[in-house]
Parts: C-alpha cells; sequence; structure tokens
C-alpha cells in the first residue's frame, strides 16, 4: 500500500499544473472568452438602449451575464475533465504512478482553484474599462470566491457520480440553490415559518450565500469594502475545506 | 481511406424536392398571422425576488429596458396612452424597490409616460414620482420639478403643483436641491395671485441668508419690488 501523505508541493503543483493546462487550453475555455466578448458586446448595446444611466445598464447586465458564463465553464470544465479522465483510463494510470489519492484530489483542488480565479481575472478585464478599478477589484474578488467554491463543489460530484450528465445537473442545482437560499428564507420566514422554513434555514447553514458575494451595486454605486466581503472569504474557505474533505472520503471508497 | 461517394439516386433527391414543395404549399395554403397587443403583467414582488437572486440591479435594469421597449410589440407598435397604466406604475415601483439609486423609472415616470396628451394619466404619472420622491428627496427632486411644470402647465392644477412645490421647499435644507427648485412654490402662489403671500415668501426667503447667489439675489429682489408697487 502507498504510504498517504498529502503535502508534497511537486506533486501537488504537478497534478494542479496539468488540470490548468488542459482547462485553459480547452474548447471550452475559447467558447468562455468568445461569449465573454459578446456579453461585453451586448453590454454596450443594452447601454444604446438607455435614456440615461447607460455605465450602470452596461455594468449591471454584462456582470450578471459574465457571472452565470464563468460558473457554467467552471462545472463544464470540472465535470467534463474528470469524466473524461476517468474514461480513457488516465485516473487509473496516474493512480498506478507514485501519487496517493489523497494528492491526486489536492492537486486537482488546487488546480481547479487556479482555473476558477483566471476566469475571475478574465471576467475582471472585461468589465475594466467601465468601472473603477478598486471596487471593480473587491467585486472580481467575490466571483473568484463564488467560482472557487463552485470548482470544489464539481469536484466533489464529479468524484461522487461518474456519469458527466449527473455532476452538471447536480453542480447547477447547487449553485441556484445558493444563490436564491436567502430569498427562499425570508419568503419562508414570511409565511411564519412553519417546518419548510426550518428546513430551508438548515439548509442556509450548510450551503454558501452567493447573493452576497459579488453584488452589481459595487460596480455602479462604488459601495464594496473590505469588511463586506471578509466573511465571504472566511465562508469560502470554510466550505471548500468542507467539500474538499467529503471528496478525499469518498475518492478513498471509491474503487478504480 | 474512405470510400468515395457514389451517385445520389434520382428517386432521392425527387423525393426531396417534392417534400420541400409540399412543405412550401402547406405554409402558403396557413391563415396569415396577424399581432394582437399584449397588456403588461402585473409585476410580482415574490418572484422578482427570487430571479434577483441576491443581486437585485441587473433584474432592475433589464426590468426597466423591458418595460422601456414594451410599446413596440412584434407586428405593432402601441401608443402610451393604450398601456394599462397602474401597470405601468407597479412595475416602475417594483422596479424602485429593487434598485433605489436607479434614477431611470422616474425618468421615464416623469418625461415619458407622464407626457402622453391624457390629463389623467399625466396626473397618475405626476402623483408617482411625488409619492417616491419623499424616499430620496436629494436625488429625486428633479423628476418631481419637471412634474410640477406638467401639473402646472398641461394639466393647469395650480393647487396641486403648488403641492408638490411644497414637498420641495420644504425639504431638509441639508438636501442637494437647488434654490430654484425650492423657490417654485412662491411662483406658483404668484400665478394663484396670492401677492401678499408671495412678498411675505420672498422677504423671508432674503432676509434667511439661503440665496448666497448675486445674481439670483438681484433677481429675487426685483421680483420682490415689482410686487410691491402692484
Amino acid at each position: 500500500m502507498k504510504k498517504e501523505r498529502i503535502i508534497n508541493f511537486g506533486r501537488l503543483v504537478t497534478i494542479a499544473g496539468h488540470f490548468l493546462y488542459d482547462a485553459l487550453v480547452s474548447s471550452v475555455m475559447r467558447f468562455y472568452l468568445l461569449l465573454l466578448v459578446l456579453v461585453v458586446l451586448f453590454g454596450s448595446f443594452a447601454a444604446q438602449l438607455a435614456v440615461i444611466e447607460q455605465d450602470a445598464f452596461r455594468l449591471a447586465l454584462s456582470s450578471a451575464m459574465v457571472r452565470l458564463l464563468a460558473v457554467a465553464v467552471v462545472i463544464v470544465q470540472g465535470c467534463a475533465s474528470l469524466n473524461e479522465e476517468t474514461r480513457n483510463g488516465q485516473l487509473e494510470l496516474t493512480l498506478a504512478l507514485d501519487v496517493s489519492r489523497s494528492q491526486y484530489i489536492v492537486g486537482r483542488a488546487l488546480g481547479s482553484g487556479l482555473f476558477a480565479i483566471s476566469l475571475a481575472l478574465l471576467a475582471v478585464l472585461a468589465l475594466g474599462w467601465w468601472s473603477p478599478g478598486a471596487q471593480l477589484a473587491l467585486w472580481g474578488l467575490g466571483l473568484a470566491c463564488e467560482l472557487v467554491v463552485m470548482a470544489t463543489f464539481t469536484l466533489f460530484v464529479a468524484v461522487t457520480f461518474t456519469s458527466l450528465a449527473t455532476g452538471v445537473l447536480l453542480s447547477l442545482a447547487f449553485y441556484l440553490l445558493s444563490r436564491f437560499i436567502e430569498a427562499f428564507v425570508l419568503m419562508a420566514g414570511a409565511d411564519g415559518g412553519d417546518t419548510t422554513g426550518s428546513v430551508l434555514l438548515w439548509i442556509s447553514w450548510l450551503v454558501p450565500n452567493f447573493g452576497r458575494y459579488s453584488q452589481s451595486g459595487w460596480l455602479i454605486y462604488g459601495d464594496a469594502t473590505v469588511a463586506l466581503l471578509t466573511p465571504v472569504v472566511v465562508e469560502s474557505v470554510v466550505i471548500c475545506a468542507l467539500l474538499l474533505l467529503a471528496t478525499l472520503v469518498d475518492f478513498h471508497r471509491r474503487e478504480i | 481511406m474512405g470510400r468515395s461517394g457514389g451517385r445520389t439516386p434520382p428517386v432521392l433527391v425527387g423525393l426531396l424536392i417534392t417534400v420541400l414543395v409540399l412543405k412550401i404549399a402547406t405554409a402558403m395554403d396557413r391563415d396569415p398571422w396577424h399581432a394582437d397587443a399584449e397588456q403588461l403583467p402585473i409585476p410580482s414582488a415574490q418572484l422578482l425576488m427570487i430571479v434577483a437572486g441576491g443581486d437585485p440591479i441587473p433584474v432592475a435594469r433589464l426590468a426597466t429596458l423591458w418595460l422601456q421597449a414594451f410599446d413596440n410589440q412584434p407586428g405593432l407598435s402601441l401608443a402610451y396612452h393604450q398601456l394599462d397604466y397602474q401597470r405601468v406604475i407597479a412595475w416602475l415601483e417594483q422596479i424602485l424597490l429593487l434598485d433605489p439609486r436607479g434614477q431611470t423609472p422616474l425618468l421615464l415616470a416623469s418625461r415619458i409616460y407622464g407626457e402622453v396628451n391624457d390629463p389623467i394619466r399625466q396626473g397618475q404619472m405626476a402623483e408617482f414620482v411625488y409619492r417616491q420622491y419623499f424616499d430620496d428627496p436629494g436625488q429625486r427632486w428633479r423628476w418631481l420639478a419637471h412634474s410640477i411644470s406638467v401639473v402646472r402647465h398641461q394639466l393647469k392644477d395650480l393647487p396641486l403643483a403648488l403641492e408638490y412645490a411644497s414637498a420641495l421647499s420644504d425639504a431638509e435644507p441639508a438636501a442637494p436641491i437647488p434654490g430654484w427648485a425650492r423657490q417654485m412654490q412662491i411662483f406658483l402662489r404668484e400665478d394663484m395671485g396670492e401677492t401678499e403671500a408671495v412678498i411675505i415668501m420672498l422677504g423671508g426667503l432674503l432676509d434667511s441668508g439661503a440665496v448666497q447667489d448675486p445674481a439670483e439675489q438681484r433677481f429675487l429682489l426685483q421680483r420682490l419690488e415689482s410686487l410691491k408697487k402692484r
């Protein structure tokens, strides 16, 4: 049996670099870049339709679409990549080398995180012309946190469910639940706080509240502060750690 | 090495052309399409809150563009007075709830929907702008000032215009509302023939020191003198 030693930076960097390189040269990435250009053009079109506050319309619509686009890319790339490695035997081959399961998963999570941050950076560059730098940086940090959490969750479902469609659908469901959880809890609470309300409240303790991660208002009205983002970063770190541990537990019990 | 393609069977080509002709023939036979005007749906605050997903501004902006373009429907263009103004107002209210700092809904209310040649609808929009003004006088005074001019000159309802103008003059001194907007009330009273009240108000305004600009002071002083000579 191979000796389990997670902290081997050389191997972690190799596995992370491999995933990152694969993701950056993939067709999904080219698709992302193309759609990023289209989103910016759509934002300009929307600004032309507006009678006043053109930049507000451009930023509100572009930032919302860029966010959705980046999340979709993280989910598809994360699920498709592990699925492909499993099907073509590369996963089996990698684990037959002197790489432990823990190192493989941690390296892969690191690569996914770096890929998510790259997508957030590209999104920031796409909106950079119309928004003040400091606010854009804070919005970009919020988006990066959101994407890193999604990348880690996608890794978890891709390991647990070998089917590509199941992985993508579950990741999308998790994203939607996390984005709308505050509205759901508030609405359930407004109706008197019955069993549904309690269940939603328990769920809200588990999932991140993406509604607070990257607000369009920060770009338009410039009201983002570091204090506003600190809990977001802390929550992201805790959730990523939880998801990574769950992935490790599941990957160790899996027969490969 | 792949096999090179052979000659397409003529029956297949003939069948393709026949089906194509059949498709066009059946399409030509159908009833002509006609455009039906759609009325605005009633906005749902809960649905908008859910769709917003914690970031309401993009939804507010998208709803604004949709509402702004609602008069242009496929195949026809509606006049503003054909819209249900109660629903337009309900949408504008919801949009302002989602993005209270956005100014476009009030611009649409005061300068687009409020400019129709229909006194009832103009009054509805002016009243909407008046109600919304109190939530953020510092940002929304300009739309109320425009609505006052609509009420004064198009609806010719001086008491109502005066009521709206009083809201501007009664605003907190710290609110960034320019002097001319705060002074609308005085000139409306003059139009209503309340000369004595205007003399008192103008005198009070000049004595208070609130007017700092020398040109404005001179103008108000001249106005005061001419009123006193009447």
